[in-house]
């Protein structure tokens, strides 16, 4: 149903503002009987002393109660909370990694923070070809001696973050090179082209949710 | 009444930015690290998911329409403005405000995609989860069962402003002034609406005002 509105008539504001004060006592009462009791008494005050009573009508009082019954906070289910906490967590990442080719020096996430190492800058760090061999799928990041080779001469092997796990050498984006090479992995058995399929549609849909919204008002 | 600065009718002028906002430490936190943005929608989670559910009557709709609104404020979090201001009080919100704002937009539009398609009976709407489940507590059998089938069936009816309205003062018992920054609207006209929408939930109830009509005469 669409709005309509008319502007209060004669006393309908105040009677609004009563209301809304009653409403507040009514919210805010633990014991919801007690602003009840409150507007009952206002009522018999009134009548007594021939004055305005500050509450509303009863029957205004009694919606109010019944409303306020009725109208409970239903809590999602527990399933339903922990997969949108877990695709937050995905985009809250995938920003993480925005920002960082963007050139921002210090990326937080969720798993743990991308830091330059000593000397060395972010970009540089993007442009490692250790990483590009693990989001290429050519590394396994966590074969620590496939690392060593690929990195030759390098050294000492530099610790890193992945997922929140200290690993012993490679680089990272925070997790996000590890779920990447995983999905680039070839895999024969029907659940892993199912699960790169869903990982891709999931990446896809980043992007588009990412591409909306900053180019949109919210 | 505290305000929040968000209603049409407020003037430029007044709209001083200060730090009052009492989520402000959680959406700083969110802004450093994203990932720091769970412990906003934890706390929110379910005041959105319920204003969705009461708006769409759909269990299904209103976790889809949950989902977009935490994803779209999570990419637009870096444009949140705070808005609240000293006489607003410790309490005031005005990232809930901005979140419901979103949420407000989200069902919307859920809304009128579903005008396009055949409407489902009240009876159906009832059955998706808007039905008094047997294990809520109705305040000590204060309320009747029928009472609060009729105000729910009542609430629904109404026009969307004061539906809007009434859904974020009773679920989400959000103040007249938070209510008038999610809908765009003065203090006052919130009030009136809250109002008229009551009132209309009491003629259905059978409570009209002409128990009371002595006492309106007196005013």
């Amino acid at each position: 149903m669409r709005s309509t509105w008319n502007p209060p008539e004669g006393g309908e504001a105040v009677d609004a503002l009563i209301t809304d004060q009653y409403l507040d006592t009514l919210l805010a009462s633990g014991d919801r009987r007690a602003a009840a009791r409150d507007a009952e008494t206002a009522d018999a005050h009134a009548d007594a002393t021939g004055t305005e009573a500050a509450a509303p009508d009863s029957g205004l009082r009694r919606a109010g109660e019944v409303v306020r019954a009725s109208l409970v906070r239903v809590h999602p289910s527990f399933r339903f909370e922990e997969h949108l906490a877990a695709r937050l967590a995905e985009l809250a990442a995938a920003d993480a990694v925005h920002a960082l080719a963007a050139g921002g020096a210090r990326i937080p996430s969720r798993s743990g923070a991308l830091i330059p190492f000593p000397g060395a800058t972010v970009e540089a760090t993007i442009d490692d070809p250790l990483l590009a061999a693990v989001l290429d799928g050519r590394l396994d990041p966590t074969d620590a001696d496939a690392v060593a080779r690929a990195a030759g001469t390098r050294s000492p092997a530099r610790p890193l973050i992945v997922g929140g796990a200290i690993t012993s050498a490679a680089i990272s984006l925070v997790g996000v090179a590890w779920v990447a090479w995983r999905a680039s992995r070839p895999g024969g058995s029907t659940m892993s082209r199912a699960a790169r399929d869903a990982h891709a549609r999931r990446l896809a849909d980043l992007a588009e949710l990412a591409a909306g919204v900053h180019g949109g008002p919210a | 009444m505290a305000r929040l600065g968000f209603g049409r009718a407020e003037p430029a002028a007044e709209r001083v930015v200060v730090a009052l906002d009492r989520d402000r430490p959680l959406v700083e936190a969110a802004r450093r690290d994203p990932a720091q943005f769970d412990a906003l929608y934890r706390k929110y989670l379910a005041q959105v998911y319920a204003y969705a559910l009461y708006e769409l009557a759909d269990h299904h709709a209103a976790e889809d329409a949950t989902e977009r609104t935490f994803l779209r404020a999570l990419a637009a979090l870096p444009r949140f403005r705070e808005l609240a201001r000293p006489e607003d009080g410790p309490e005031a919100s005005t990232f809930r405000v901005w979140l419901f704002r979103i949420a407000r937009n989200v069902v919307s539009n859920e809304r009128r995609s579903r005008r396009r398609t055949p409407a489902a009976s009240l009876d159906a709407v009832l059955g998706a989860g808007l039905t008094i489940a047997d294990g809520v507590d109705l305040e000590g059998d204060i309320v009747t069962r029928d009472e609060a089938a009729t105000a729910l069936r009542a609430v629904r009816a109404l026009p969307d402003d004061r539906r809007r309205a009434l859904l974020l003062r009773f679920v989400d018992e959000m103040s007249t002034a938070e209510i008038a920054g999610v809908l765009g609207r003065s203090e006052g006209a919130v009030r009136v609406l809250i109002h008229r929408g009551l009132g209309s939930v009491a003629r259905e109830l059978g409570h009209d005002r002409g128990s009371d009509r002595d006492r309106g005469a007196r005013r």
